[in-house]
C-alpha cells in the first residue's frame, strides 16, 4: 500500500514507525560503538572481580543508596586529583554491574577511598559518622553491626555476575564461601583467596573475626575501592582510551 | 572489514539520513497548501464540547 | 452519521481518568512530603532516625519515583486517556477492562517498587531502581497502555490526529524502550529480588543516561507537552497559536533529544567524542524547546485576561514559562566547562526542580484545575480564591527552593577548587557540608511551601468534585 504524503500524518503506522525509527536510530549511533571501539577501556593492569565479600559489600552499599550522595569517579581537575587521587579510568569500572559513578557529591567522591582510613575508623563511622567527623551530614547505620551474613549464597550471586560477563573462574566459585569467611579473619590462611583475588584487604572490619557482618562487606569493599591499578607503573600510552 | 572500521562511514550515513528525514518532515509542516488541513487540526479541542450538562 | 458521532461521545470513559486525578493528587502529595523530609534531613542529619527504612539513602529514591513515576505518571496516563479519547472523537481502545488495568497495574508497579525501597530493595541506578519483576510487570502494563493509545488512534472518527497525541505516542514508545533497554539484567534467582546489570562500568554509565536523559526528554517534557497542546487551547478556547509550529517542534524534540544523554557524564571516563556529541547536541535542544514555549505562550495573544480569571491557565502558563527557562538553563550547564563546576553539585538539584516543580508540576496543576470540574459536571472550581493562594504559595516555594541551590550549587563548586596563598586546597570536604547548611534550611521552607500549596489543592479539588461552591467573598 503506497500512501500520498498528505496522508502521512493521518496515518497511525506510519506515525508510529517514523517516531520509533527516529529515536531507535539516535539511540544505536550513540551506544553501539561503545561495545565495539575496545580502544574505549584503557590496557592498565590490575583491575580483577571482586571478592566474595567485597561484592556483597558493593550490595550493602546499593541497598542503602550511597551512590545519591557519593560519587565514584574523580575527573581530571587540579583540584580532583588533589583531593581523592588520581582521575578514574573507565578500566577501573570494567566489572561494575551496576557501575557506580554517581552523580552527586552531597558526602565526598569515594572512588579511591581504600586505605585512606583504618577498619576502625570505617567502623565507627558508620556507626555514628559525627563521632568522627562532627560536621557530617550522613545518616547513621549502627545496624550494619548487628546483621549477619550467611555464606551459603554467595556462590549463586557470583555465577549471576559471571554470566553477564565478568571472569569468575570455577575455582573462585567453588571457593567463594570460604573465601568470604577469609577475609574477614586475619587468623586464617589467607593464600587461597590472595592467590584468586590480588592485593586483596584482610582484617577484622568490624573488628569481630568470630562473625561476618554486614559491616565487614561494606568496609572490605569500601577498603578496595581504587587500589587495583599500580599508578606508578602505567605508562602514559595505556591512558589513551 | 568489522564493524569498528566499518563505523565512521555508518556514522556519517546515519547523520545525512537524519538530517534528510528532518529536512522532509519539517518542508512538509511548512508546506503553504496545509494551511487548511492544520487549522482544522488546530480547532480539534474547540470542537469536542465536553460538558454535559 | 452525526447521530452515531454523539452516541460514541456518550461512550467516553471517564471514571478511570476521574479515578487517576484522584490518585494523582495523592502520589504528588506524598511525593512532596517525602521530598520535605529528606529535605530537612539534609539539614538536621538526626532525621534520618537511626532506622534502616528511614535513612536519606533509602527515601530519595522514593521522593523521585513518587514524584516522576507515580505522580507525573499516573497524571499523564489519565490526561492522555481523556486527550486522545476527544481529540478522536472515539472511546478508549479496549473500553473498561483495558483502561483499568493500565490505570490499577501501573499503581501496582509503583506500590511494589515504592515498598522496595524501604526494604532496600534497589537495582542501584538513578530513576531506575525498580528490580527486574517491578520491570517486567511495568513492561506488561506499558504495553497494553501503547496497544490502548494505538488503536483509539487507529480507530479515531476524526480525519487528522491532533498534536498532543504525537507528543504522548512518542512519550508512551520511547519509555517502553528505554526501558526495556536500561534494565537489561541477570536474576541471581528466580525467586529473589537481587539482580545484576547486563552491562558494566563505562557502558553502563552511558546506557543509563541515555535511558536517564530520555526519561527527563520523553517522559518528563514530550509527555507533558502533549497537556500543554490540549489544555492551554483548550482552557483559553483558542487554537494553538501555529500548529505548524507545534509539528516542527515536535520532530526537532524528537530528533535532538535522543543524542543529549552523555551531558551526564562530563569529564568522566566515558571518550571525549561521545561527551562532546552529548554537548552539541544538548546546545541545539535549547531551540525546538523556546519554539515550544513560544507556541505555547503565543496562544493566549489576545486572551491574556483570562490569566486573571481562570486558575487553570495560570498555573498552565507559568509552567510554560519555567519549561522555557529550565530549557535555558539545562543547555547551558551541559557546556563543559560549566558543567566542570556544576556538576555533583546542588546546582543540577536546583536545575531538576525548577523543571520538576515549575513545568511538571505547574501543568499538571493547571490540567487538574480545569480537568476535575469537567469530569465532575461541575461548573466551577469551589474556591478561585483557594486556588490563587495555592499559586502564589507555590511560587514562592519554587522560587526559594531554586535561588538556594542556585547559590548552595555555586558556593560548593567554588570551594571545592579554592586554593589558599601557598597553594593547597582551601577548604576540606566537612567544611563544604557545613557551608550547605543554612540553604538546605531555605530549600526545605521552599518545599514546605509547596507542600501546603498542594494541600489546599486538593481539599479545593475535592470540595469541587463534591459539587460545592465557595461564598464570593471567601
Amino acid at each position: 500500500m503506497i500512501l500520498s504524503h498528505a496522508k502521512i500524518e493521518t496515518n497511525t503506522a506510519i506515525l508510529l514507525v517514523l517516531a520509533l525509527l527516529t529515536v531507535v536510530i539516535g539511540g544505536i549511533v550513540e551506544i553501539v560503538p561503545l561495545y565495539t571501539i575496545e580502544t574505549t577501556i584503557e590496557r592498565v593492569q590490575g583491575v580483577r572481580p571482586y571478592t566474595p565479600l567485597e561484592l556483597v559489600g558493593r550490595n550493602i552499599y546499593i541497598r542503602e543508596g550511597c551512590y545519591l550522595c557519593h560519587s565514584q569517579q574523580i575527573r581530571p581537575f587540579r583540584d580532583e586529583v588533589e583531593r581523592y587521587g588520581h582521575y578514574s579510568l573507565a578500566a577501573e569500572s570494567m566489572y561494575d554491574h551496576p557501575f557506580q559513578w554517581g552523580s552527586k557529591r552531597t558526602g565526598p567522591d569515594l572512588a579511591r577511598v581504600g586505605g585512606k582510613y583504618s577498619d576502625e575508623w570505617h567502623a565507627a563511622h558508620l556507626i555514628e559518622p559525627r563521632s568522627v567527623v562532627p560536621e557530617s551530614i550522613m545518616p547513621a547505620y549502627p545496624f550494619l553491626m548487628q546483621r549477619m551474613l550467611k555464606t551459603d549464597d554467595i556462590a549463586r550471586h557470583l555465577q549471576a555476575v559471571r554470566k553477564v560477563g565478568v571472569p569468575y573462574s570455577d575455582e573462585m566459585i567453588a571457593a567463594a564461601a570460604a573465601d568470604m569467611e577469609a577475609q574477614q579473619n586475619p587468623d586464617a590462611d589467607p593464600s587461597g583467596l590472595a592467590s584468586r583475588y590480588a592485593k586483596v584487604p584482610i582484617g577484622a572490619f568490624d573488628g569481630d573475626p568470630t562473625r561476618i557482618t554486614e559491616m565487614d562487606a561494606l568496609v572490605a569493599y569500601l577498603q578496595m575501592l581504587g587500589t587495583l591499578v599500580d599508578f606508578s607503573a602505567v605508562t602514559p600510552q595505556q591512558l589513551r582510551q | 572489514m568489522d564493524l569498528v572500521s566499518l563505523y565512521p562511514a555508518i556514522k556519517s550515513l546515519w547523520t545525512v539520513w537524519l538530517v534528510l528525514i528532518f529536512a522532509i518532515l519539517v518542508l512538509r509542516a511548512l508546506r503553504p497548501s496545509r494551511k487548511q488541513a492544520f487549522a482544522r487540526a488546530a480547532a480539534i479541542p474547540l470542537r469536542d464540547d465536553e460538558r454535559r450538562e | 452519521m452525526s447521530a452515531a458521532r454523539s452516541e460514541a461521545r456518550e461512550d467516553y470513559l471517564e471514571d478511570v481518568i476521574r479515578a487517576s486525578m484522584a490518585l494523582a493528587m495523592f502520589w504528588g502529595i506524598a511525593a512532596f512530603a517525602v521530598g520535605v523530609l529528606i529535605a530537612f534531613q539534609l539539614a538536621f542529619p538526626v532525621l534520618n532516625l537511626g532506622l534502616e527504612w528511614t535513612t536519606f539513602g533509602r527515601l530519595r529514591p522514593l521522593h523521585t519515583s513518587a514524584a516522576i513515576f507515580a505522580f507525573g505518571g499516573t497524571a499523564l496516563i489519565g490526561s492522555s486517556f481523556h486527550v486522545v479519547q476527544r481529540t478522536c472523537r472515539a472511546q478508549l481502545f479496549g473500553g473498561e477492562p483495558v483502561a483499568w488495568f493500565v490505570l490499577l497495574g501501573y499503581q501496582l508497579f509503583i506500590v511494589v517498587a515504592a515498598t522496595g525501597y524501604l526494604l532496600g530493595i534497589t537495582q542501584g541506578r538513578e530513576y531506575a531502581e525498580p528490580e527486574w519483576y517491578a520491570d517486567l510487570w511495568l513492561t506488561l502494563v506499558w504495553v497494553v497502555y501503547l496497544v490502548a493509545f494505538v488503536g483509539t488512534l487507529v480507530k479515531r472518527e476524526e480525519p487528522h490526529i491532533y498534536v498532543a497525541n504525537w507528543f504522548y505516542l512518542s512519550f508512551i514508545v520511547t519509555v517502553a524502550m528505554l526501558h526495556v533497554v536500561n534494565n537489561l539484567a541477570m536474576p541471581v534467582s528466580l525467586f529473589g529480588t537481587k539482580s545484576y546489570s547486563a552491562f558494566a562500568g563505562v557502558q553502563d554509565a552511558l546506557t543509563q543516561w541515555w535511558y536517564g536523559h530520555n526519561a527527563v526528554g520523553f517522559f518528563l517534557t514530550a509527555g507533558f507537552l502533549g497537556m500543554m497542546y490540549y489544555f492551554i487551547p483548550k482552557a483559553a478556547n483558542r487554537p494553538v497559536y501555529s500548529y505548524r509550529l507545534s509539528i516542527v517542534h515536535f520532530w526537532s524534540l524528537i530528533f535532538l533529544y535522543i543524542w543529549a544523554g552523555p551531558h551526564h557524564l562530563h569529564y568522566t571516563a566515558l571518550p571525549e567524542w561521545a561527551q562532546m556529541l552529548g554537548m552539541a547536541f544538548s546546545v541545539m535542544l535549547w531551540m525546538p524547546s523556546w519554539g515550544g514555549m513560544i507556541n505555547g505562550l503565543m496562544t493566549l495573544s489576545g486572551a491574556w485576561d483570562k490569566l486573571r480569571t481562570d486558575p487553570s491557565l495560570r498555573f498552565s502558563v507559568t509552567a510554560v514559562a519555567f519549561y522555557g527557562m529550565s530549557t535555558f538553563e539545562g543547555p547551558v550547564m551541559s557546556i563543559r566547562p560549566v558543567n566542570a563546576l556544576s556538576h555533583y553539585t546542588d546546582w543540577t538539584i536546583g536545575h531538576v526542580h525548577s523543571g520538576a516543580l515549575g513545568w511538571v508540576a505547574f501543568i499538571v496543576f493547571g490540567m487538574m484545575y480545569h480537568l476535575v470540574p469537567v469530569l465532575w459536571g461541575r461548573r466551577d472550581l469551589y474556591s478561585k480564591t483557594l486556588a490563587e493562594v495555592h499559586f502564589w504559595v507555590s511560587t514562592l516555594g519554587i522560587v526559594l527552593y531554586i535561588t538556594a541551590m542556585w547559590v548552595s550549587g555555586i558556593m560548593q563548586g567554588l570551594m571545592w577548587r579554592a586554593y589558599d596563598e601557598l597553594g593547597f586546597l582551601q577548604y576540606s570536604f566537612a567544611e563544604t557540608v557545613q557551608a550547605m547548611h543554612p540553604f538546605y534550611l531555605i530549600r526545605a521552607m521552599g518545599g514546605v511551601l509547596f507542600l501546603i500549596g498542594a494541600l489546599i489543592m486538593a481539599y479545593n479539588l475535592w470540595r469541587t468534585a463534591r459539587g460545592d461552591v465557595a461564598r464570593a467573598a471567601a
